[in-house]
């Protein structure tokens, strides 16, 4: 179940989250994306929060609060690496002695912008990323997968979802060794949590398999003639060894570079084009219809509008996202208002969320 | 964990505020620094540092030069050098720093390869820039050219330490009112027929004379300097290598000089100068723009045409100027093909290295082949075969900085309080959006 819109709405605004923090290393624009994507994220916690019993769809953002922190504090050690080992710029604040190994140097101010404008654009897609799996559940995901990518889509789904509901289970665990006022002093101590933890995930795990079983995965798809099979299979190894051509003379006979291109695009449009006939021959059902509403339309354009602007920014004249603080550019970064604006426009889908509603409402 | 994390600032702070850099040193250690480019033009620079020790990479940065690295972990990578005349490399980050290796299609890889000066031979470095270590008297090379990992086909020209920081005369302590006894620049004034005459400035006008007061030069080297001259008179009204004659300000003391005063075209001069006690320094070439250079430095010239040259240096409210004309004469026919420089378009046999080089659109455009130390020889013969008129002076090698710039406060000041309002407006925003979930629920 998705928070308040759409999944594909979702989707929209994680391309424009992804577009803005990855498109400038400018800190300004970066705090911008920052300060949007956790305020997104505080309305989503308050929209979890106004449900009358606790969903999965309510754990999971709280479940991203431990990640954030680490990122927090990831952020931090970036800064601190970056300006005590790179020894690099025009404006020294610290100079230790050269024969220091590593830090040994000047300690340049264009050595911890740089620190802080990485760590600022680490801290933005991971707050993006938080905002959306915090927003949009694994099983919604995998609907929006296209029929031929459902298997390797399921095996991901299922590895992204590893950490956070391992994340769940230690807090729960240790909230349940608090009840019986288990206190851990010494490294034995957390021994029980440990077992607990792995009975847990192996719990985890058979109940998974199960569970896809009885949906009918991995079951067999309708049937195929012997010709269709080998037709597939014949249009799958031309693909992908056209595609190894492709790339193999382009990396190694630079002046076929085009012919090169060309066939890459051959054998990568085979092997999409047989992947999505094999596809069709997987029929799947849907019990609940997702609804889109005007909301999805307003966070869905808005996206667009950000994700198009900032490609073109890059491109149409003056970049305006460009920002390098060593010399000989400029270490004090620049602010043009409107990749200001476009990044602030990441706050749409916190105006516009919905109250908390029953689960149906939610589409 | 807050306190300690304070404690941890205000260290940082206060080491920050003990130890901070003295900026440029004029110190006692002077290392030499030698740059060929790819066009086969070279630079040597002798460059003062106050520390015991300083690495390869701060002796390049404080050349002067423009220089782009890519700064990581184990050092910083040299991705471009640059000076006004010429330039070599990848503007990292917009490409890749090695951008002419790693491209497919690019062609052979080019890089900047890295020397120093052991035992009068240069020695290419196992170690990045970082993380060598230069004290007084080191000589470092950085050579643009093809290359593989263990090594690269082009060295910087060789020149030792004597040759490119040479011993310092000190400046004569009080300024002879008597007229200096240098000879009279042996510069003949006779215009070429036919040869495009650049059109001096009023600094070289010829009909004033140099006040003979004016002679502390602080050089060893009289006969090359153009220094003024007591010659109360000029009596032709062409072109005289002199001084202007504006009051010398106490505080800078300039020497300028030409080496050959007269060649024959094709052939290179060395324009070398010297400057103390200004605070910025620069040359025009011909009727180029003024490019700022450094205070002491020469520059080999191969112009076509007669060109003058004109160096101004600049203290906190005073100015000083030097000219020198070189004097061009045109070759004697010979049986093979005569190259006409001013107006003929390159031909075969007159083949030009660079195609770019717009030698023979611009006649009055003096062309610089090779940068090199006052007392260094010039190092036409020891580059390239072709590096004899190579490029003209280019424009300066400046990065685009985009939108904000420190050395611009209104538009800084503009930036920051734009980014203030959206910061401000998103803020509002977001907290009234948490306001109404809390509501809503």
């Amino acid at each position: 179940m998705t928070a308040g819109y759409h999944p594909l709405s979702w989707v929209a605004w994680l391309m424009a989250g992804l577009a803005a923090a990855l498109l400038t290393r400018n800190p300004f624009y970066l705090l911008i994306v920052c300060a949007a994507a956790a305020f997104v994220f505080g309305v989503l916690l308050q929209h979890h929060a106004g449900h009358t019993e606790p969903t999965a769809a309510a754990a999971r953002p709280q479940a991203w609060r431990p990640v954030v922190r680490l990122a927090l504090f990831l952020g931090l050690f970036t800064v601190l690496f970056n300006f005590l080992t790179s020894h690099y710029g025009r404006v020294v604040l610290v100079r230790l002695p050269v024969a220091w190994p590593l830090l040994g140097g000047p300690l340049t101010l264009e050595a911890l912008l740089y620190g802080l404008s990485t760590a600022l654009s680490f801290l933005a897609l991971l707050l993006v990323f938080t905002v959306f799996n915090g927003a949009v559940g694994p099983h919604d995901v995998l609907r929006l997968l296209p029929t031929f990518a459902y298997q390797a889509g399921v095996a991901l789904t299922i590895a992204v979802s590893f950490v956070p509901q391992t994340v769940v289970a230690w807090q729960e665990l240790q909230e349940a060794h608090r009840l019986r006022g288990y206190h851990r002093r010494r490294l034995r101590d957390w021994q029980p949590l440990f077992v607990a933890l792995l009975a847990n995930g192996l719990d985890r795990a058979v109940q998974l398999a199960e569970s896809m079983e009885a949906r009918g995965f991995g079951a067999a798809t309708a049937a195929l003639t012997p010709r269709q099979t080998r037709l597939w299979r014949t249009g799958a190894i031309i693909g992908l060894v056209a595609l190894l051509m492709g790339l193999l003379v382009r990396a190694f006979w630079p002046a076929a570079e085009r012919p090169g291109l060309l066939v890459m695009a051959v054998g990568a449009l085979l092997v999409v084009g047989v992947l999505m006939r094999q596809g069709r021959a997987i029929r799947r059902s849907r019990y609940r219809r997702w609804l889109w509403r005007r909301r999805d339309t307003a966070v869905t354009v808005t996206a667009l509008v950000v994700m198009a602007g900032m490609l073109a920014m890059t491109r149409v004249g003056e970049d305006l996202l460009f920002y390098y603080p060593y010399p000989p550019y400029d270490w004090m970064p620049p602010f043009h208002p409107v990749p200001g604006l476009l990044a602030a426009l990441l706050l749409m889908p916190a105006l516009l969320m919905p109250p908390a509603s029953p689960v149906l409402g939610e589409g | 964990m807050g306190r300690r994390l304070a404690l941890l600032l205000i260290g940082l702070v206060l080491v920050a505020a003990l130890g901070r850099s003295p900026g440029r040193a004029q110190g006692p250690n002077r290392a030499g620094l030698v740059v060929r480019f790819g066009n086969g033009n070279a630079l040597a620079q002798c460059v003062a540092f106050d520390e015991q020790r300083i690495t390869g990479w701060d002796l390049l940065q404080r050349s002067g030069l423009s220089v782009i690295g890519e700064p990581g972990m184990m050092g910083v990578a040299v991705c471009k050098i640059g000076d006004p005349y010429n330039q070599d490399g990848c503007d990292f980050p917009r490409e890749d720093c090695f951008c002419q290796c790693l491209t497919p299609g690019s062609g052979p890889c080019r890089y900047w390869a890295y020397y120093q000066l052991v035992d009068g031979r240069w020695q290419y470095s196992n170690v990045g820039a970082a993380g060598r270590i230069i004290t007084h008297g080191a000589v470092d090379g950085w050579a643009w050219g093809l290359g593989e990992v263990n090594g690269s086909t082009v060295e910087p020209p060789l020149l030792s330490f004597e040759q490119i920081c040479p011993v310092e005369q000190p400046p004569t302590a009080t300024p002879s009112p008597t007229p200096t006894a240098s000879p009279t620049p042996t510069m003949t004034a006779t215009p070429t027929p036919g040869a495009a005459m650049p059109t001096p400035t009023s600094t070289a006008t010829p009909t004033r004379t140099a006040t003979p007061t004016l002679t502390p030069t602080g050089t060893a080297t009289p006969t090359s300097i153009v220094s003024p001259t007591t010659a109360p008179t000029v009596p032709t009204a062409t072109l005289v290598p002199t001084t202007t004659p504006t009051p010398t300000p106490a505080a800078i003391r300039m020497t300028l000089s030409l080496r050959p005063e007269r060649i024959v075209a094709g052939e290179c001069a060395t324009l070398s100068w010297q400057v103390v006690g200004a605070d910025a320094v620069f040359l025009q070439i011909g009727e180029a723009a003024e490019q700022p250079v450094s205070p002491s430095s020469a520059l080999s010239v191969c112009p076509v045409v007669e060109t003058l040259y004109s160096l101004r240096a600049v203290a906190a409210e005073q100015q000083d100027r030097r000219t020198a004309i070189l004097e061009v004469v045109e070759p004697e026919p010979t049986p093979a093909s005569t190259p006409t420089p001013p107006t003929a378009a390159p031909t075969e046999e007159t083949p030009i290295p660079t195609p770019t080089s717009a030698v023979t659109a611009t006649p009055t455009m003096p062309v610089v082949a090779v940068l090199t130390t006052p007392t260094a020889p010039v190092i036409t013969t020891s580059a390239t075969p072709t590096a004899g008129i190579i490029a003209r002076p280019g424009p300066v090698f400046t990065p685009a900085v985009p939108a904000a710039s420190t050395g611009n406060p209104a538009r800084l000041f503009v930036g920051l309080g734009l980014f203030a309002l959206v910061l401000a407006g998103l803020l509002a925003a977001g907290a009234w959006a948490l306001r109404r979930q809390r509501q809503l629920r």
